[in-house]
């Protein structure tokens, strides 16, 4: 076929051979590897930018964080009157006493019992020391510290003491209103002694918790008094 | 080829072989196309005197486009009108005698003026007929008589038909092509007007009659008008032979021109009596056979051969035959010839186009990749600088997500808590009169211990419920006192269900008597009848408060308080006791 056709037709069909070998050598020897590094560099390009947006998005939430960390302090050393991190036996011998004075009533701690296996309170904090003997360490940053207390008194005296204790951390559609320490009643006993005494005779059995306090930024501890210290 | 038909047109039509009127022409022919039921495809014998026909030499060199533009100037020169007012083509006809100059290539050039092939083309599409080609009658007459080659010698054909093609060829190749408008035509219209009769009447007679008329074989007609055809009809052939010796004369002056070795004479005329023969003493050269031997085979036609070589010429020849003077053929033509060169240029543009495409992708490709390896640095370092920020600012985050989590969990314990001083609050209303407690005991769970004084012989009956519970130990003045203080017991908020252990009625009890000793053995002092009972008070456990005694007893959280049931009673009653009733009554 070649051998029949004119010079002219010849001289055409050597173009379009030695183009399209042009071509091909072209694509195999730089278009195609070059594509190939192309495809490569976008799907990198793509990828470092997810990590990119990612991470700018991580630092703005820490901004905020930076930002908020007055308020944060501030919102610590609230529920360290609930929840201290330091003396926190005194300071519970001391309210309970103060309530029952108030009331004229014999209020005396029994026990502070060690507990036998607290549950963290808030799952995914980190477990800390105990800071205080006698409290079960738990694994959420707040510890329980049972106790137990004899009571002997006016009956309505002790429902004022038990219903101070639980007012004094309370939860009103949602908000977290602290005048003391924390305190749970598991359970109590009560009997009037004699028949015609008003004073009955009470043992209660509750938990008081503890927790230590966050650790704090390094650039924000030097003038920062740290939260927990009551 | 299957029919000949020889269809005379009417007079008016077409004038010295030019068309005069078109669109006549059309209807004339549509009726004789659709009439005989002819294909419409067609090729056309072109002759007349003003179709230029010349013999050219140009160099030999010159081929393609470059022949084309020489041969049309020549025509444009030989011409006085405009390039743009003719239709011109040629044909090679071979190399010329070897001279001291450059060689020479013959061309037999044609060229007609466009408005005259305009009105033909015109006809031949007002009857639906499409031009294959548009040739020479006299190059057509060539085809169909060609007469072998007389050695060294030219052959002179003459068609003396209604015109006159005269074509001197040389072994084959046409050397002279001319028409002349001496024919039968202008004698018929010279006898018409001579003896006053019709066009088509003269045609009949001076085909009839000739130049030789026998005495008495046409009794119709009169002696004058048989001599007045015979002298027109010696007129008419005198300038058919003048014609003829004017082109053999026009030949002889080529320097290379051969001696005329013979003459093939065909054409209408030499069917007439005596014309054949007085041609050739007129031109006084042998007169050769006409060459019919390779025509096909026409069927019984009535029509003498000598009217059909035009004819079986056009139809013996190709389709491809120059010259070929339609219209349209010459941009096409001109196209075809500077084909080679361009195409082979148009190719090289399309690869070198591809190329430099390829080369522009290439490029580009290039570029994105230098722009994202740039991008990719550039997000780089913002990455490294933001993670250092990050680590930087981790631990604020980590504070707020710790002082988060002590909210929760400070709120959620103090929610969850049960409310002691409000159960023993309404404990305290609900009692009936003659109604005491002498010990209580609650617990948020069943397993929950708490030291001190136990509420009667309730610890069986606590386990029943899983939530928070009074177990209550009392007296009553009255044994009907206590489904009563059962059904106040309900009313305390949260109560979910009330079990009792046992009622009994005991013997009297002094006062002074110790609870539990052998004077008192129930606690219920200073009654005549007194009635003991021992009761629990099951209130409604939530799922926090689960959870908070489940912390508090050091039992896993989460799990859904089960449902409760009603406690089974245990009533122990004495010989003096009575049973008042079964627990879980509401």
């Amino acid at each position: 076929m070649i051998n029949s056709a004119s010079p002219h037709q010849r001289m055409i069909i050597g173009t379009v051979l030695a183009g399209a070998a042009l071509l091909a050598a072209l694509w195999l020897l730089a278009l195609s590897p070059k594509r190939s590094e192309s495809a490569e560099v976008r799907s990198n390009v793509a990828a470092q930018e997810q990590r990119l947006s990612a991470a700018k998005a991580q630092v703005a939430t820490y901004e905020a964080a930076r930002t908020a960390y007055p308020q944060h302090v501030k919102e610590l050393r609230r529920l360290d009157d609930a929840v201290p991190a330091r003396g926190a036996i005194p300071a519970l011998l001391r309210q309970l006493q103060q309530r029952a004075n108030a009331r004229k009533a014999d209020l005396q701690i029994a026990a502070l019992k060690p507990g036998a296996a607290a549950t963290p309170a808030a799952p995914g904090v980190a477990p800390t020391a105990a800071v205080t003997p006698g409290a079960t360490v738990g694994s959420g940053g707040i510890s329980t510290l049972p106790f137990t207390f004899t009571y002997t008194g006016q009956y309505f005296d002790l429902v004022h003491i038990l219903g101070a204790a639980r007012k004094a951390v309370s939860v009103h559609h949602g908000n977290l209103s602290i005048d003391g320490r924390l305190v749970t009643i598991e359970g109590l006993t009560f009997q009037r002694t004699d028949p015609d005494a008003s004073l009955i005779t009470a043992t209660v059995a509750g938990t008081a918790y503890i927790a230590s306090a966050p650790t704090q930024p390094a650039a924000a501890t030097a003038g920062t008094t740290t939260p927990g210290g009551s | 080829m299957r029919r000949a038909i020889v269809h005379p047109l009417p007079v008016g039509l077409v004038v010295d072989g030019e068309v005069v009127n078109a669109d006549e022409l059309a209807v004339e022919l549509r009726a004789l196309f659709t009439e005989h039921k002819l294909p419409h495809d067609v090729r056309v014998g072109l002759a007349h005197p003003r179709l230029m026909v010349r013999m050219v030499e140009l160099p030999a060199s010159l081929s393609g486009r470059d022949l084309d533009s020489a041969v049309r100037h020549l025509a444009g020169d030989l011409l006085p009108v405009g390039l743009d007012q003719l239709v011109v083509d040629y044909r090679c006809v071979g190399k010329s005698a070897q001279g001291g100059g450059p060689r020479q290539q013959r061309v037999l050039m044609a060229a007609a003026r466009v408005d005259g092939i305009e009105r033909l083309t015109r006809a031949l599409a007002g009857a639906h007929l499409r031009a294959e080609r548009i040739g020479l009658s006299g190059l057509a007459m060539l085809t169909a008589l060609e007469h072998p080659p007389l050695g060294g010698e030219a052959i002179l054909y003459v068609q003396a038909g209604a015109l006159t093609n005269v074509v001197i060829a040389e072994d084959g190749e046409p050397q002279l092509v001319r028409a002349a408008s001496a024919g039968s035509e202008s004698i018929a219209a010279q006898l018409a007007e001579r003896t006053q009769i019709t066009h088509e009447a003269a045609r009949g007679h001076i085909a009839a009659l000739g130049v030789n008329p026998s005495p008495g074989s046409h009794p119709e007609l009169s002696e004058e008008l048989e001599a007045a055809v015979s002298q027109v009809v010696r007129e008419g052939l005198r300038r058919v032979i003048a014609e003829i010796e004017s082109s053999r004369g026009f030949y002889a002056a080529r320097a290379d021109a051969r001696p005329i070795g013979g003459v093939v004479l065909t054409g209408a005329m030499t069917t007439w009596p005596g014309v054949a023969e007085l041609m050739r003493q007129e031109l006084n050269i042998p007169v050769l056979p006409a060459g019919r031997d390779g025509w096909p085979d026409l069927g019984a036609v009535s029509v003498p051969p000598e009217r059909l070589d035009v004819a079986v010429g056009l139809a013996l020849g190709g389709g491809s035959d120059r010259p070929d003077l339609r219209p349209a053929r010459q941009g096409e033509r001109g196209q075809i010839e500077a084909a080679p060169n361009a195409r082979v240029a148009q190719v090289l543009c399309g690869v070198a186009a591809v190329l430099a495409i390829a080369i522009v992708y290439l490029v580009a490709v290039s570029n994105q990749v230098s722009s994202g390896k740039e991008r990719l640095a550039q997000i780089k370092g913002e990455l490294v600088s933001s993670e250092h920020r990050a680590a930087d600012l981790k631990p604020y985050a980590d504070f707020a997500q710790a002082t988060a989590d002590r909210h929760t969990a400070v709120a959620t314990i103090a929610g969850a808590r049960f409310d002691w001083d409000r159960a023993m609050t309404q404990l305290s209303q609900i009692a009936p009169n003659g109604v005491w407690l002498t010990s209580v005991r609650g617990t948020l769970t069943p397993t929950t211990s708490v030291d001190g004084a136990t509420a009667g012989d309730t610890s069986t009956l606590r386990g029943a419920e899983p939530g928070p519970a009074l177990e209550l130990a009392g007296c009553s003045k009255v044994q009907h006192n206590v489904p009563r203080y059962m059904d106040h017991l309900y009313s305390m908020t949260g109560v979910d269900e009330v079990g009792f252990s046992k009622t009994q009625r005991n013997a009297p009890q002094t006062a002074g008597s110790a609870p539990g000793s052998a004077t008192n053995t129930t606690g219920c002092i200073g009654l005549d009848d007194p009635t003991q009972f021992s009761i629990v008070t099951y209130f409604k456990q939530s799922a926090a408060l689960a959870n908070l005694a489940a912390q508090a007893a050091g039992v896993a959280a989460g799990t859904t308080p089960a449902a409760a049931t009603t406690p089974a009673a245990t009533t122990t009653p004495t010989t003096q006791s009575a049973a008042i009733g079964t627990g879980g009554s509401k």
